[in-house]
């Protein structure tokens, strides 16, 4: 396992914890900025022990679980996202509650 | 918080802040580095942020460099309220510490916003998308190489520090394609960066 993954996770699980906190579009957009310095780092052939498996679904989960929130009040930070690979459904979030499913699904 | 000193910066290699800026603690910062080329994440800028960013670069043009320095000044010395001070270490103080591996309290995230608003290693500007205010982004290298760094940025928005945040820069700059970096013309009026 990578540092900077490592580290990166690290700073997603934070930031996802602190999420219901967050009232500024550019710091939900930050959020998701940091799911894909992860989602590269794992495509880049980094891997994850079972524990940290565990804490990115966890942290998955605290994004998910703010959906609605987030689209609602923050639809700037899910702007200009239509060149975005679906596999990074993060940014994809105002399509629906599945999304990740349906990422999971496709790939 | 009122009347915070400002912190000189004491020397100009990049990703090293002044010895002390932060009372007694040194700053570590983050040297790891980042491997190969991160994905799209939105480059570009859409219609709205296009037409956002005309409209700030048709403002800039039309500024004398004494009316951007006002602007600018005036966007360096906002403050935070003592709530909104708060808060903001309850949002972002876990995050920062781990990047700067050092503990957040309010005042020290206070000396922090005036150490970046103060020695900017970049100066971006732009029309909010949400409340249309002009901003601005000061933008604090964490890394000395450029452009593969880890930054922390201060926002600035209607006299008022909006938030500051460690992210991953170049996927930052991406996404904020609808701002403009007046970094040189900052540099051209004598002021750092």
């Amino acid at each position: 396992v990578s540092k900077l993954l490592d580290r990166n996770l690290n700073l997603y699980s934070i930031m996802t914890n602190k999420l219901p906190l967050y009232d500024e579009w550019m710091e939900v957009e930050n959020v998701l900025i940091w799911r894909d310095e992860i989602h590269d780092e794992l495509e880049a052939g980094a891997s994850l022990t079972d524990e940290q498996l565990r804490a990115l679904k966890d942290a998955d989960d605290r994004l998910l679980a703010q959906r609605e929130r987030l689209v609602r009040d923050f639809p700037s930070a899910f702007e200009n996202t239509e060149s975005i690979s679906p596999r990074q459904w993060w940014w994809h979030l105002p399509e629906g509650p599945d999304v990740r499913d349906e990422a999971q699904q496709a790939a | 918080v009122k009347d915070l000193p400002t912190y000189p910066m004491h020397t100009k290699e990049r990703g090293v802040l002044p010895v002390g800026w932060m009372g007694t603690i040194d700053i570590r910062y983050s040297i790891i580095r980042k491997g190969g080329r991160p994905t799209v994440t939105g480059g570009g800028v859409s219609g709205d942020g296009e037409r956002r960013r005309q409209e700030r670069l048709v403002q800039l043009g039309r500024m004398t460099d004494e009316e951007f320095a006002c602007e600018l000044e005036s966007h360096k010395r906002v403050d935070w309220t003592s709530r909104r001070l708060k808060v903001h270490v309850e949002k972002h103080g876990e995050q920062l510490s781990s990047v700067l591996g050092v503990d957040l309290d309010d005042v020290k995230l206070a000396k922090l916003t005036v150490e970046i608003l103060s020695n900017a290693d970049r100066v971006l500007t732009g029309i909010d998308q949400a409340t249309l205010q002009v901003e601005y982004a000061f933008v604090r290298l964490l890394r000395e190489s450029i452009g593969l760094d880890d930054a922390i940025i201060a926002l600035a928005r209607g006299g008022a520090a909006r938030s500051v945040f460690p992210t991953a820069m170049e996927r930052w700059l991406k996404r904020r394609s609808d701002m403009v970096e007046v970094t040189s013309r900052v540099q051209a009026l004598g002021q750092k960066p």
